[in-house]
């Protein structure tokens, strides 16, 4: 006899559990990871989530709380529209992760932004 | 000059590295005691060569001006990609070699075997070393501007949680190579166990000091408000950590019954695989992150090193499958060990979890259009089955060995089933209305509950308790990082559900009010300190001035950093970030009070003190204790 | 360069990890 086969029944139960949590909480929450390129192109409805390098138009109002700026790949751009603390290392040429969604107007509407971390021991001189 | 002294001291370590594996394997198939003594002094030997080309390094980096202060240069050791291997390798050689001088007693096999593996995982990371990724290369070619640590990295928390978590991944390779050895050697019984429980309890209190350091910096540093983002970089943090847990406790019940021996080796090379697995996403960039790390070319070599264990381990239990069991006949289902079957499901069951929402990107990648999972995912998946962990804790304890749980163990659960009756009957009238908080702050208060209990059992009058308590120290010392462990959850499940946020734009003198707590704007203010400027809105609180900032680096192309502001009291922290400052005057800010977060530091602090004091000393008795069971030792 | 320092460190560790073998033949030959 298999050492443990008693806890076979257990085990299964807990897998079916567990395989069900992951697929019922996956269905809800997964967002699609685009490129700027890729974002007109996608139809689906969600909040969809958009990487991009940022370029030289910033413009903040309204004490830093709201930024507007044209978020770029290789291929496309897309401006976007955001409201809520900025990254610290925000400014043209970083690499951010836009939230969010592409509205009627055009305009990318993002929820939350992020940008990438910087690595830790950069050999790489700060250009401006 | 340095940096050949360096390359070359790591490429000596590199050949007598490969040299203890091979001796080391050979020795121990042919059963030859002398050779594995030398086995196992090339093995010391390599380790003393990479702990010289770590001192190679450091006076290279001190001795370059870098206009930087001298403690951040120093930690550029671990934080560039190479250098952080070269101290990952020096940690795993240096306890390596501590845990091989006391083994000659495990047998010659066992032993030689424990050194052979080792050697082989030294080796690997030396190859990477030497050929892919040198951290001597970086060396001869002076930047220009000298090392530009990046001024958001520039803080004590970067300096400390690095080091701690690498070696929280390092220290892991012992507990591995022994319990691989003993596969090889066909010694299936809990000698390796024994031998390697304080390397195992390091790694893990590592691990666990490396995550709440993590959290604390992201905190305090990053200035969102939060301080766990489920990010794949911190994730593959936690999931050896979820593994570990599984083992420390799945191990107990093998040192002390004999049991679980499948179980053991099946954690402990989880543990060690999805500490390789961690290291692979997190340095070849698959897996978008917000944590970039230098994108190298030693991805593919970890995927490749990954897929070796995996086959490597397979085979190995494949091979040895048949003296896993314990022979004994099984306990019952709800009984103490039935408990612990139960807890290395769930935490299995929460690395799944983890494990799915990583690489879901990698996977929907390759298969199509590139889907990442939200936090809310990680909440709905895993939070029910830290939930029934919860429970466990409460109530596992308090099962017995072997038999069914009885009359005696329901009377014993009446004590943390009360308390955790009154605390939701509390939370309730109080008006605390979501679900996950209903549950999980009464479970916590059982857990407590069932702690206390244990530390009664002891007391058969006031004055035994001391000595009692040290005595049987090791388990008292798990119940303390047990409660340790229910303070750090009550402190992250009261500033996860019940943290209020406000944003604010407030002129001179204006006030604002968030969860009960006034802040008055002071003004702002303008200071120039050595590198940076800072502008800095001062805000009051009571009887104390907050001065959350913004610093910006004009030799660093005018980047800007935050600093946070935050008031810690035992109740909440008042954490205010400045925003910005418009021409009138106004001042722009983002106010968070978050209930209880100074319990999630020091519940972590318990939790290692729990552990410390729970293991000192007391080595000789307990393997003496093994040693009588397990009659192949060698002595 | 880094071949030569490699080769003396190699050499200079020679002797410490061949001391097992070293020993025992001549506690044999005793």
């Amino acid at each position: 006899m298999i050492p443990g086969l008693r806890w076979a029944l257990p085990a299964l139960v807990v897998a079916a559990c567990v395989g069900y949590l992951i697929y019922s909480a996956s269905g809800g929450s997964a967002e699609y990871y685009l490129t700027v390129g890729e974002l007109r192109s996608h139809a689906s409805g969600g909040d969809v989530r958009v990487a991009g390098v940022v370029q030289d138009d910033v413009l903040k109002s309204a004490g830093g709380l709201r930024v507007t700026f044209t978020e770029k790949d290789a291929t496309a751009s897309v401006p976007v529209d955001y409201s809520g603390p900025l990254p610290d290392i925000f400014k043209p040429g970083i690499t951010v992760v836009a939230e969010g969604r592409l509205g009627k107007d055009g305009v990318f509407h993002a929820r939350t932004l992020l940008a990438k971390c910087p690595s830790r021991f950069s050999t790489t001189a700060y250009t401006q | 000059m340095l940096g050949y002294l360096g390359a070359g001291t790591l490429l000596a370590a590199l050949v007598m590295g490969g040299f203890s594996a091979v001796l080391s394997f050979w020795a121990g198939w042919t059963q030859n005691a002398v050779m594995v003594q030398v086995g196992r002094r090339a093995f010391y030997t390599a380790t003393a060569m990479i702990v010289v080309a770590g001192a190679v390094l450091e006076w290279a980096l001190l001795s370059h001006d870098f206009s930087v202060p001298t403690a951040l240069v120093a930690a550029g050791f671990y934080g560039g990609q190479e250098g952080s291997l070269l101290y990952w390798v020096m940690v795993l050689g240096i306890l390596g070699s501590v845990s091989l001088v006391a083994s000659a007693s495990l047998g010659v096999r066992l032993a030689a075997y424990a050194a052979g593996v080792m050697a082989a995982i030294v080796s690997f990371f030396l190859v990477v070393l030497v050929l892919v990724a040198s951290p001597f290369d970086l060396l001869s070619v002076t930047p220009p501007d000298g090392l530009g640590l990046n001024p958001i990295l520039r803080d004590g928390g970067m300096l400390i949680h690095p080091p701690v978590v690498l070696a929280g991944f390092a220290s892991f390779a012992i507990p591995f190579s022994f319990a691989a050895a003993a596969l090889l050697a066909g010694r299936t019984d809990e000698a390796w166990i024994a031998h390697t429980r304080r390397f195992a309890l390091m790694a893990w209190s590592l691990q666990t000091a490396g995550l709440v350091l993590g959290m604390w910096w992201a905190y305090h540093v990053l200035g969102w408000g939060g301080y766990w983002g489920w990010d794949p970089v911190e994730n593959v943090a936690f999931m050896p950590w979820l593994a570990t847990t599984a083992y420390l406790h799945s191990s107990q019940v093998q040192e002390k019954r004999g049991r679980f021996r499948a179980w053991n080796f099946g954690l402990v090379i989880l543990a060690f695989l999805l500490v390789i697995f961690g290291t692979f996403i997190v340095r070849s960039g698959v897996v978008p992150s917000v944590h970039t790390f230098a994108i190298s070319e030693i991805g593919p070599w970890f995927l490749a090193f990954l897929f070796i264990c995996i086959v490597f381990s397979t085979i190995l239990l494949a091979a040895r499958s048949q003296s896993l069991g314990s022979g004994a006949e099984p306990a019952a289902l709800v009984s103490r060990e039935g408990a612990f079957v139960l807890q290395n499901l769930l935490l299995i069951g929460v690395v799944a979890v983890v494990l799915w929402g990583t690489v879901l990107p990698l996977v929907s990648g390759m298969l199509g259009q590139q889907r990442v999972v939200g936090v809310s995912y990680y909440e709905r998946a895993a939070g029910p089955l830290f939930l029934l962990l919860l429970l466990l804790m409460a109530a596992g304890p308090l099962l017995p060995w072997r038999r069914a749980a009885g009359r005696a163990s329901v009377r014993a659960l009446t004590w943390p089933a009360g308390v955790a009756a009154i605390v939701l009957i509390a939370l309730a009238v109080a008006g605390v209305r979501s679900i996950p908080a209903l549950v999980a702050l009464p479970l916590v208060a059982a857990v407590v509950a069932t702690c206390f209990t244990q530390y009664a059992r002891l007391g058969r009058g006031w004055s035994r308790l001391p000595g009692m308590m040290i005595r049987r120290r090791r388990r008292y010392g798990a119940y303390l990082a047990h409660l340790g462990l229910a303070v750090l959850v009550t402190g992250i499940a009261a500033s996860h559900f019940w943290q209020q946020e406000k944003d604010v734009t407030l002129a001179p003198g204006q006030q604002v009010t968030v969860a009960g707590y006034t802040l008055t704007y002071a003004g702002s203010d303008v200071r120039q300190l050595a590198d940076h400027t800072e502008l800095v809105g001062s805000m009051k609180l009571g009887t104390s001035t907050l001065e959350p900032a913004r610093a910006t680096y004009a030799g660093l192309g005018g980047q800007s950093l935050t600093h946070v502001a935050i008031s810690t009291t035992p109740l909440a922290d008042v954490y205010v970030v400045l925003t910005g400052v418009d021409e009138a005057g106004s001042a722009s800010f983002r106010i968070f009070v978050s209930p209880l977060v100074i319990w999630i530091w020091a519940g972590g602090a318990i939790i290692i003190v729990g552990v410390v004091l729970g293991n000192v000393g007391e080595r000789a008795a307990e393997l003496e204790a093994v040693r009588r069971r397990v009659p192949a030792l060698a002595r | 360069m880094t071949l030569i320092v490699a080769t003396l460190l190699l050499f200079a560790a020679g002797p410490f990890v061949m001391w097992p073998l070293i020993k025992t033949p001549a506690e044999e030959s005793k």
